[in-house]
């Protein structure tokens, strides 16, 4: 069935990111065994503590412990502070996944609407107004918005907060209004992008014989377009909301930086500086296999939108 | 504008007059007039351009975007042309229904189709979907889909072409409309679905006192359907008239033109059996022998076995030199994956292609192959590269081949001898007609001087008036060159003109064989007795 | 339509202009630090757009940063095409199970945007352009090779492929020569879109720390910069997002313009 088959697919794809990962990760000229014990580090200790860790065996044996440890949740010790990885890595998702829901909402609150609405005023005004607004959108990069709404909003006007989050524990409004700017940089760019697509597909449909065929059966353009074209235009705008979440995700790495987030774009790029190498491992990983699910998420919905699947 | 026409127009169900559609500067359609009485079926006939599709959806109202209709048209005294949408929509579907031409993109893939044959019934007559259920599957009964319960479930492309077609009727006749405007009906289906998908059309049309607007290309088939005909010709009227009356005796030279092109066997008249010419007795050139051809069809779970799919299964022919050589069969008979093999394009599962007295391999040197058999394809929209100057293309096998020789001396040749300009080397192949395409692809095949052509339908695409001298043509080379041709073709009444033998596949198997104007005349086996029934004959009095 | 193709044009002509230009001149040396003037406001003492927190001209400093957008733009795209179209090309040709493994493997690849691709790729090397062109092209591969596939699949349907093969033309000719041609228009469309992502690409990480290093100048590094002192000159961090902005709608423009005079002209029915 297609379902077992896509989701076998799933797991094949998981275990090529890992080792992807992994791979990129072991070519690497740095020691994680020098980090751990610093500059001072005599070699024998270097060479010891490698030993210890196991370092000097085959790459694809520490692999394959490597990868038995991930899917068992356990991600090792990060390099730098001995503590274990996984748990971080949950508490960062803390922050890193509302902020990538929250940005796909909004997005999808603004775009759909908006698309239709362009195709709808066709060869008007209104389709062109909306099309010069989204080719700005898209020129702008997201962490670009983001600072100037930090001018904007939180300097100038002091409405949020410019940066910093208390913890969902602490102040949970508080942290809905840390999250709130940086929503609204990603959506910016996001929106424009699918309001796009939205407004093709719809226009794409319009254009197609069923959409005829219903009309000549009595339908209006409106009715036959709601009716008849929705299930068929969702199908490549559920396509394009799939690709632009790995985006999104590589978005909200990158806006951490701009309102000082604690999530997983600062804990990678801490990690990167830190030369902490199973802690950028890890979250990497997490994030791709992240990516992967959501990705099998919108082709398991394929078979519920388009009967045509299930028969491939 | 409309005009008041003679007395008698005023009570016709339908009235148009001067009916223009435009395209910003271009003219589309012009000056068209005609009218459409209650119960009466009448054909619109016409080639590639000539306007008949648009008239048709400038009637219903579906002219696509940035089309504009000017003249009038009127329905029951009421005029159509600038009508609100809102208004509109109560006539269609209701008073006047349409069925086109492509069932597969007609009907919406993701619905099923019980939810889209019960929407006019819905709409117009206010019926709930438990009360629209009941008279959909009595639609689907009638239609002549079996199973019309299970079968309201299904989604479009669970069905056959033919089935969908059926659907397409019913969902037209549903709420009893006054008119019905059919677009191309059949003519995306198989022959012999053909004549059943035009029976039942006929039929409910009747039943249901409805009027026809019978829209095709095909002159046997609007024969047999209509009591009247309009003859449309690059977007105005040529002709009109009494159909009988009309191909019997036509008076522009136009309308004689399509007339005449109609080949012998599809005429009501008495087909004398084509005298059979005597077998060569020197070797074949083409020698198939229990040939077979699977494919591997993807498995639906990895738990399946593979299905192979038996495209040709157990065939054997011989194919003498000089020979005009007919392979017949609907969709799916293998008549083309046979071709195909002919050609090197595919190679045999089983059995052994000879051609030229040399075995033919999946492996080895194709050299003499290519050499010796060349193909005409289709679609001549499809067949040439678009990016590529009419010159290239006939150059091409030459320069491929490495054949010695002045290649653009060889070039003029070969255009000269398909009748066609010599500055046409020049040009594009979108620059031209699709016959001038076929015929330049006819040009490309002959380039490297094969022995034998093999012409894959090479008229199914051209516009009737072509079609003709287009086969008239291929004869011609081959007389001249002393070729062999073996062609493919759905179409018996055209294989019956210009082939000497032939072989009738269904299913990948030859079910009969032999000189054309037996197994045509008095076919044994009951499949080809079904495909030379299923024929539309021009009627025609002398 | 046409105001798409001129406007894109002209901007992208402007900034590849710019960037030539300066290699020769620029009204003030970009990597001049002046303690003496730091953070002057627009027009001040003839800084066109102000000077940074090192008294560095800023006009200057984003006219260089023209040449690292182009130069990662370019070989990040370069990279994404001459390795995209062959694995597209080979899937569309040889369909079955080739085409299914290229393609997932195509599929795992996107799943790493280039920002993970090249935190991996600094996390294990080191921080600097060519990781950056590197991580940008390899993570656009999977984009040019889904186009190039589709657009090629539609084009071996076609029977003058058959045609070629029946007067015994090979594979790879057959790409060449019949395939490349007639796909080449929607590729073109999908280069020019993939410029404008890569440049902002190298924005977004030259932002983060992991992409152009100093003293290589860089829009995105500016804004980096720029970040540390949004209270006292908020109009550093707007300068060079306008360049970058400016020139990803210039591409994005030009891509609109090419491909709306491309397209087919809908053909009307009969």
């Amino acid at each position: 069935m297609y379902v077992i088959r896509r989701i076998g697919v799933f797991i094949l794809s998981v275990l090529l990111a890992s080792a992807l990962v992994f791979g990129v990760m072991s070519i690497l000229p740095g020691d994680t065994a020098q980090v751990i014990l610093g500059t001072q580090a005599t070699p024998e200790s270097v060479a010891a503590l490698r030993e210890e860790m196991g370092l000097n065996r085959p790459i694809p044996v520490q692999y394959v412990e490597w990868l038995g440890g991930a899917l068992t949740g356990d991600l090792g010790e990060s390099a730098l502070t001995g503590r274990e990885v996984a748990p971080q890595i949950t508490d960062k998702l803390g922050v890193t996944l509302p902020l990538a829901v929250a940005a796909i909402v909004l997005t999808i609150l603004i775009s759909f609407p908006l698309g239709v609405f362009a195709a709808s005023r066709h060869r008007k005004l209104g389709d062109a107004v909306v099309s010069v607004l989204s080719q700005l959108g898209l020129a702008v990069p997201a962490f670009w918005a983001g600072l100037l709404l930090v001018t904007a909003f939180a300097v100038n006007l002091r409405w949020f907060p410019a940066s910093g989050f208390p913890g969902w524990s602490e102040s949970f409004w508080g942290s809905v209004d840390a999250l709130i700017l940086p929503t609204v940089s990603l959506a910016i760019v996001q929106s424009a992008i699918i309001t796009r697509y939205v407004r093709s597909a719809v226009l794409e449909t319009l254009r197609e014989d069923y959409i005829r065929t219903a009309r000549s059966k009595g339908l209006t353009r409106a009715r036959a377009l709601w009716k008849h074209g929705l299930r068929n235009a969702a199908i490549p705008v559920l396509t394009i909301l799939g690709l632009q979440f790995a985006a999104l995700l590589a978005g909200t790495v990158i806006i951490e930086r701009v309102f000082v987030l604690p999530g997983l774009g600062r804990m990678l790029l801490d990690g990167i500086s830190d030369r902490d190498l199973p802690l950028v491992q890890g979250g990497a990983f997490v994030v791709v296999t992240l990516i992967l699910t959501v990705n099998l998420v919108i082709d398991l919905m394929y078979r519920l939108i388009d009967p045509r699947v299930a028969q491939q | 504008m409309s005009s008041s026409g003679p007395a008698s127009s005023e009570s016709e169900l339908l009235v148009i007059r001067d009916l223009t559609v435009t395209a910003g500067s271009s003219t589309l359609v012009s000056g068209v007039s005609f009218e459409l009485g209650s119960g009466q079926k009448r054909g619109l006939i016409g080639e590639s351009g000539s306007g008949k599709t648009l008239t048709a959806l400038a009637i219903m109202g579906l002219l696509p975007e940035g089309l504009e209709a000017t003249g009038s048209i009127r329905y029951e005294g009421r005029e159509l042309l600038g009508l609100r949408e809102k208004h509109l929509v109560g006539l269609r579907g209701n008073a006047m229904s349409m069925i086109f031409q492509e069932p597969m993109t007609a009907l919406n893939p993701v619905m099923r189709i019980g939810r889209q044959i019960a929407e006019p019934l819905r709409i117009h007559r206010g019926l709930s979907t438990s009360e629209a259920h009941s008279v959909v599957v009595e639609l689907l009964e009638r239609v002549g889909i079996d199973e019309p319960q299970r079968r309201l479930k299904s989604f479009p492309h669970e069905l056959s072409g033919g089935q969908r077609q059926r659907v397409m009727i019913g969902m037209a006749l549903a709420c009893g409309p006054s008119i019905v405007v059919a677009d191309e009906p059949t003519t995306a289906l198989d022959v012999t679905v053909q004549a059943q998908v035009l029976d039942l059309l006929r039929d409910q049309v009747v039943a249901n006192d409805a009027a026809l607007l019978l829209i095709t290309h095909d002159l046997p088939v609007v024969s047999n359907m209509t009591d009247e005909v309009v003859v449309m010709r690059e977007g105005s009227i040529v002709e009109t008239g009494a159909t009988a009356a009309v191909f019997s005796n036509p008076s522009t030279a136009y309308a004689r033109e399509l007339v005449d092109s109609v080949p012998p066997m599809s005429r009501a008249t008495d087909v004398a059996p084509k005298p059979a010419t005597p077998l060569p007795t020197d070797a074949p050139i083409i020698t198939l022998r229990n040939v077979e051809k699977l494919f591997a069809l993807r498995r639906a779970s990895l738990f399946d076995k593979p299905q192979p799919l038996r495209a040709v299964q157990d065939v054997s022919f011989d194919v003498h030199r000089g020979e005009t050589f007919g392979i017949v069969g609907e969709s799916g008979s293998g008549k083309s994956t046979i071709a195909k093999m002919m050609m090197g394009l595919e190679w045999a599962t089983a059995g052994q292609i000879m051609i030229d007295g040399t075995e033919i391999h999946k492996e080895g040197d194709h050299s003499v192959l290519h050499h010796t058999v060349q193909m005409v394809f289709q679609d001549p929209n499809g067949s040439l590269d678009p990016r590529l100057r009419v010159g290239d293309v006939i150059a091409e096998p030459l320069r491929a081949l490495h054949i010695d020789g002045d290649h653009d001396a060889r070039v003029l040749e070969l255009l000269d001898a398909v009748a066609m300009s010599a500055d046409s080397i020049h040009r594009f192949p979108h620059e031209f007609s699709g016959g001038q395409r076929q015929r330049i692809a006819i040009a490309r095949a002959l380039a490297p001087g094969p022995k034998i052509i093999v012409a894959d339908e090479p008229v199914s695409a051209l516009d009737m008036s072509v079609q003709m001298v287009t086969l008239e043509l291929l004869d011609q080379l081959k007389r001249d060159l002393d070729l062999t041709m073996v062609f493919i073709s759905h179409d018996l009444s055209v294989v019956h003109e210009i082939c000497e033998r032939v072989i009738v596949l269904e299913h990948g198997e030859i079910v009969e064989s032999g000189p054309v104007g037996s197994v045509f005349g008095s076919p044994q086996a009951a499949y080809t007795q079904m495909l030379v029934d299923a024929i539309p004959r021009l009627a025609v009095r002398n | 339509m046409r105001l798409n193709f001129l406007t894109g044009f002209t901007i992208v002509v402007g900034v590849i202009g710019t960037a030539i230009l300066s290699f020769f001149w620029t009204p003030f040396d970009p990597e001049l630090v002046d303690a003496s003037k730091p953070r002057i406001g627009l027009g001040e003492q003839g800084h066109l757009l102000g000077t940074d927190q090192f008294g560095r001209d800023l006009f200057s400093q984003l006219m260089v940063g023209s040449r690292t957008a182009l130069f990662v733009g370019v070989l990040a795209v370069a990279i994404a095409v001459l390795i995209g179209i062959p694995i597209g090309g080979i899937a569309a040709a040889r369909r079955g199970w080739v085409e299914d493994v290229l393609m997932r493997l195509s599929d795992v690849v996107y799943a790493f945007p280039p920002v993970l691709l090249a935190i991996l790729l600094v996390a294990a090397a080191r921080p600097g352009t060519a990781a950056a062109m590197v991580a940008i092209g390899v993570a656009y591969v999977p984009i040019v090779a889904r186009v190039t596939r589709g657009a090629a699949l539609s084009i071996y349907q076609r029977d003058f492929v058959a045609a070629a093969r029946g007067y015994g033309r090979r594979g790879p000719f057959i790409f060449m020569r019949h395939v490349l041609p007639n796909i080449a228009s929607v590729l073109i469309v999908q280069v020019t879109v993939l410029f404008a992502l890569a440049i902002l690409a190298e924005a977004a990480l030259s932002f983060l720390g992991i992409g152009t290093q100093p003293p290589t100048a860089s829009w995105g590094r500016s804004l980096r910069d720029a970040q540390t002192f949004i209270r006292l000159s908020p109009r550093l961090a707007f300068w060079p997002g306008v360049a970058i902005a400016t020139t990803v709608l210039g591409f994005n423009l030009l891509g609109d313009g090419i491909r709306d005079a491309l397209d087919p002209r809908l053909e009307v029915g009969r």
